[in-house]
């Protein structure tokens, strides 16, 4: 399984997963209680992220396009008197997603996996990856299948949808995930296959 | 060991029925079924990969049904979907190769799966839903292929594809030991089979050597 990992091959992918997990961990409990250091990790975790190539600066551009969420937050915390920590909770999210980023972008997900069933031995970690890997599939599917409705209605249409078609791309999602859940069946389910019964006369 | 359908049938929710009832022995290595939009060839193929049960009589194989081990099928037989997108599940070619083999246990699926890419280099890590039509049922078929199930189920495998493709893929299949049953209203995917199954509404209209009864079906 491998997910969100990004090619090629960099410095931060030749870390072992836990390390870099560990490291996100400390990075989290130092942001919280010293913000001060952000001022230096932010271009630091941004840098990092570019040096991950074509999809790390892809990452960047996203996080980027967050800006009215980012301004919202800071627009608040001035209204009620606190344009400082507006500030400082923007940045802490702003590094700790760009981290979180560099980890995705250069594990992979089985080596992920394992450090979180180190951690917490009752996990199914196959399940979790599986069902990681179909979040990671149906986001940008989900997405396209919205957006060829939106042409759709263009092609045939003077006006632009606002609401309509929020319902009928909903009931599509519904039906892809039936859709998923047959082609799950079709090789082994969520659990894998269960072992043979030894009655049982075909195998391959 | 031959699939068997014995008095299956079909019904919808609604109580409409569907497909059948069907008795059919399928134990020739190459089996067509040919018919009409909707007559029920998608069904056919659901009930004979155990992702849909009968709602009466039953589906035979293995030395079992598909009501009392339905969850041990994907051992035996392999289904590629008609349409790609309902099958595939991962984001990346190599995720989407190596999964079947995994859920069957398999310690070195991953190693197998980059085998399979050794034809289409810079493929592993490509974004599924960024392939084109072509593309996506390559990679349908070669993830169901990799899994070497005694039952190959294709769906319609040939359209989306251009002619080249299409011959390609005749070829492709024509080479395979696994038993294959082919559903297509194309009657060229069918040309080669030692039997042809026409469905209409649900139930058979004729059956025997794929000349004869393509040439029927195409008369009608
Ligand atoms: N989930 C469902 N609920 C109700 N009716 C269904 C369902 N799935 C299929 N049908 C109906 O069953 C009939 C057979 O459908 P099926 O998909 O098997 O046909 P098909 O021969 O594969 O058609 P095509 O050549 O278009 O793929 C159709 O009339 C269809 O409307
Ligand atoms: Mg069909």
């Amino acid at each position: 399984m491998l997910s969100l990992y990004s090619l090629p091959e960099t410095w931060w992918h030749r870390r072992r997963a836990g390390s870099k997990l560990l490291a996100l961990c400390v990075l989290c409990v130092l942001l919280w209680w010293w913000p001060v250091f952000l001022w230096l990790l932010l271009p630091l975790s941004w840098a990092a992220l570019c040096s991950l190539g074509p999809q790390g600066r892809n990452t960047l551009r996203w996080l980027l396009r967050l800006w009215p969420w980012w301004l919202a937050v800071v627009l608040w915390q001035t209204w009620v008197g606190q344009w400082e920590l507006g500030l400082t909770v923007v940045a802490r999210w702003a590094t700790l997603l760009a981290c979180a980023s560099v980890l995705t972008l250069s594990t992979r997900l089985d080596a992920l996996m394992a450090v979180v069933q180190r951690i917490l031995p009752g996990v199914s970690g196959r399940r979790f990856a599986i069902a990681l890997a179909l979040v990671v599939r149906s986001v940008p599917q989900l997405l396209d299948g919205y957006r060829a409705r939106e042409l759709a209605w263009r092609a045939r249409s003077l006006r632009p949808a606002r609401h309509q078609l929020i319902a009928p791309w909903l009931v599509d999602t519904l039906r892809d995930s039936d859709h998923v859940s047959l082609a799950l069946q079709a090789r082994g389910g969520s659990r894998g296959l269960p072992a043979l019964p030894s009655s049982t006369i075909g195998d391959n | 060991m031959s699939l068997t359908l014995e008095n299956a049938q079909v019904d919808d929710p609604q109580g409409r029925r569907i497909l059948g009832p069907l008795s059919l022995q399928l134990s020739e290595s190459r089996i067509g079924v040919v018919g009409n939009n909707g007559c029920g060839k998608s069904t056919l193929l659901r009930l004979l990969a155990a992702l849909q049960m009968p709602s009466q009589g039953c589906v035979r194989g293995f030395g079992t049904t598909t009501q009392e081990q339905g969850e041990q099928w994907p051992r035996w037989v392999g289904v590629v979907f008609q349409n790609t997108d309902h099958q595939l599940l991962f984001p990346t070619v190599i995720e989407e190769l190596a999964f079947g083999m995994k859920q069957l246990g398999w310690p070195d699926a991953e190693a197998r799966a980059q085998q399979a890419l050794a034809e289409r280099p810079g493929w592993a890590y490509r974004r599924v839903h960024e392939l084109s039509g072509g593309e996506k049922k390559w990679v349908c078929l070669r993830a169901v292929l990799l899994m070497q199930t005694q039952v190959l189920l294709l769906d319609e495998p040939s359209s989306g594809l251009d002619q080249g493709q299409r011959r390609q893929l005749r070829a492709e299949l024509a080479g395979l030991e696994q038993q294959q049953i082919i559903a297509s209203h194309d009657p060229q995917d069918l040309q080669h089979c030692e039997r042809v199954i026409w469905l209409e509404q649900g139930r058979v209209r004729a059956e025997g050597a794929a000349s004869e009864v393509l040439e029927a079906y195409l008369d009608a």
